[in-house]
């Protein structure tokens, strides 16, 4: 028997790789149980599952080293943490996660850009869409207003500025919408607790996006007798109130509840014709795209968007046996849902400037093996694009524990105890009482995070 | 030697090396744990806290903010003519300090209290409140922390204390980024309040500033 020829070497060493690389499982695949456990409200069990991706045997523990789906478990670790009223932790994961996050903004990632165009859709470290990026800090100052430390929310508040200012500089963050509006609204509520009224008004002015919620009316009315900020926005709000709408500010305390409910879009790995793909995004391709002809693989694979089938999704809530209104602050569906169809055709595109990458692979080998004998030439070339699609991972990757909804609700009271009756419903019911303890001239923030 | 004998031998031999190279593997990959080392004046690395590990405050930026702070107000009037030359040793209430920045820094926050209260008790021109017996008034009046930077609570609170002063401060941060790089430039105010009067007796303010870059 001969030796075996390059061609043949070339294949036995792809097929190597696929056997090694192949079985990789997405980023879906990986969570596919916690998602389970969660849907059944079992979180304690999800979060079990997280420990297992974060590499440690406690949630009271963070990886010693961030490695591949690391950081965004933590964030996902640090939701269902949240939904167990585990603020502190909650809060240690999210900030962790999110150093890391920058991290890997900051890192000079010049094989993983190129790896996505040649041969894996994962290749490249993960980057946090602007949607998750600033709804880590409004979630996260939650954690910290639940914990009653206004300082440490304070510190979120302004992160999430940070966030935002950077993500406008890099012209991501130019559409705002209604996420931007959870993390000012909050912002605006720490501010104003801190005693620094002016500054509180210009982030409910940018919180009026979400619309003319009740939410807003007595706490921009009573600020803006004490702050001098009045920009267009808040000019045009207070005109409309005080026509009609007085404000009742007897009690000198309050309570302000935010609900988070059901899970976002997250993303399955998902075909496409060529044809159907070239129409979508023919613009993105880098590559002839006459060489596709060659191809033995005619659908493009990629990672769709896709709901997920939320338990909950609407409540109601009373407070001291009188009902209140929720109203929904932030649709975070919306915005991912929004997000992915932005970049959606740049996706494709890469998937078949992958494809275009192959199929020159392919034919490459094909020509080798035809120069050696010719007999081995067609498996050559369908071995060496069958190895490289298997490469290919679509990269289904994205913070799917972030609530697919956020509703606020908050209310005048006097100090003292009081009680709320939540009532959540969709697929299944919950109803749940908490009380709460309002200190005079004081504040309480209730979290309740049910992704699901 | 028969032919089966150097088989034998040979087994034996290609056995002994893939042992060995798998124990030469062992100890290689051994080698590649973290270890921990030892570092600072008088260790084998005396250059180990120099350098910055992170855009937050260590121990090299606390030390440098305080003895800016504390120079400022060992030269200071207060301190020169207003305390070392009263009657009695004045008391002394440490508050603590404001954290406005864009990071979360409560450890290097204590750290900063507790270098100030060591200049303080050291200094043998004052006598220092304990932390504790602050702390324990802060419970007993059930004061919120939105409270305790309020001048007025400040006020009552320091007369309730017995001090003639509050040393207290804020730390606040600006935090740019452009493209690859992240700076953050905190300062560190100062203050030391009159509590008869509320008036503000002394300010500094100390300036550090950290950077990303790639």
């Amino acid at each position: 028997m001969g030796s075996p020829n390059r061609a043949q070497l070339c294949i036995c060493a792809l097929t190597i790789v696929m056997l090694l690389f192949g079985g990789c499982a997405t980023y879906t695949d990986i969570l596919s149980k916690t998602h389970q456990a969660a849907d059944s409200g079992n979180y304690e069990a999800g979060i079990r599952e997280l420990n297992d991706i974060l590499g440690v045997n406690s949630f009271e523990k963070i990886p010693d080293e961030w490695t591949a789906h690391r950081p965004l478990a933590a964030l996902e670790r640090g939701m269902l943490l949240q939904a167990q009223g585990q603020y502190e932790w909650s809060a240690r994961d999210l900030s962790a996660a999110e150093t890391e996050l920058e991290f890997l903004d900051l890192k000079l990632d010049a094989v993983g850009n190129i790896g996505k165009y040649i041969y894996n859709d994962s290749a490249e470290v993960y980057k946090a869409q602007p949607t998750e990026r600033l709804a880590l800090n409004a979630l996260n100052m939650l954690n910290y207003l639940a914990m009653d430390n206004l300082e440490g929310a304070g510190v979120e508040a302004r992160r999430f500025t940070l966030a935002r200012e950077y993500l406008v500089s890099l012209d991501e963050g130019g559409e705002q919408g209604s996420h931007g509006a959870f993390g000012s609204y909050l912002a605006g509520f720490v501010f104003e607790k801190l005693g620094e009224p002016d500054r509180a008004l210009r982030y409910y002015e940018e919180a009026l996006d979400a619309g003319n919620l009740q939410a807003f009316r007595e706490p921009v009315l009573r600020l803006s007798d004490r702050g001098n900020y009045i920009g267009r926005k808040m000019k045009e709000y207070l005109a409309g109130l005080t026509a009609s709408n007085p404000p009742d500010t007897e009690p000198d305390g309050e309570v302000l509840i935010i609900l988070g409910l059901g899970r976002v879009p997250y993303k399955i790995p998902k075909r496409m014709p060529i044809g159907a793909a070239i129409g979508y995004a023919g613009a993105w391709v880098t590559g002839d795209l006459k060489v596709l002809g060659y191809t033995a693989f005619k659908v493009v694979v990629y990672p769709e968007q896709v709901k997920p089938n939320n338990m909950l999704s609407k409540a109601t809530l009373s407070l001291d046996g009188r009902d209140v209104p929720v109203e929904l602050l932030t649709d975070l569906d919306a915005e991912i849902t929004r997000e992915y169809e932005t970049i959606k055709p740049k996706i494709i595109g890469a998937a078949l400037t992958r494809m275009i990458a192959r199929a020159a692979a392919a034919e490459g080998a094909r020509a080798v093996a035809r120069k050696k004998g010719g007999a081995t030439a067609m498996l050559a070339a369908l071995a060496t694009e069958a190895t490289l699609v298997g490469l290919d991972k679509p990269d289904t990757r994205s913070w799917t524990f972030l609530p697919a909804r956020i509703y606020v609700c908050r209310a005048r009271v006097n100090s003292g105890r009081h009680e709320i009756s939540v009532n959540l419903s969709g697929r299944v019911r919950i109803t749940r009482t908490i009380e709460v303890e309002v200190p005079p001239k004081g504040f309480s923030v209730v979290v309740i995070t049910e992704p699901r | 030697m028969s032919l089966t004998g150097n088989r034998n031998l040979r087994r034996l031999g290609s056995r002994f090396y893939l042992q060995l190279v798998l124990i030469a593997a062992l100890v290689t990959l051994a080698g590649c744990g973290p270890k921990a080392v030892r570092g600072g004046a008088g260790t084998d690395n005396p250059r180990l806290d120099e350098a910055a590990m992170s855009v937050t405050l260590d121990r090299a930026d606390i030390e440098y903010l305080v003895s800016e702070n504390i120079k400022a107000l060992s030269s200071s009037v207060l301190w020169n003519v207003t305390i070392e030359k009263a009657d009695t040793r004045p008391v002394v209430a440490i508050w603590p300090i404001q954290n406005a920045t864009s990071q979360h820094i409560e450890d290097q926050m204590a750290a900063i209290l507790s270098s100030i209260e060591t200049y303080m008790v050291n200094s043998g021109d004052v006598r220092v409140v304990s932390r504790e017996r602050q702390q324990q008034l802060v419970n007993e009046l059930r004061l919120r922390q939105s409270d305790i930077y309020d001048p007025a609570t400040i006020g009552k609170f320091g007369r309730q204390l017995g001090a003639q002063y509050f040393v207290t401060g804020k730390i606040s941060s600006v935090e740019e980024r452009l493209q690859k790089t992240r700076r953050v430039q905190y300062s560190l105010v100062l203050q030391v309040l009159e509590v008869e009067t509320g008036l503000i007796v002394f300010q500094n303010e100390a300036t550090r500033s950290k950077a990303l870059k790639r």
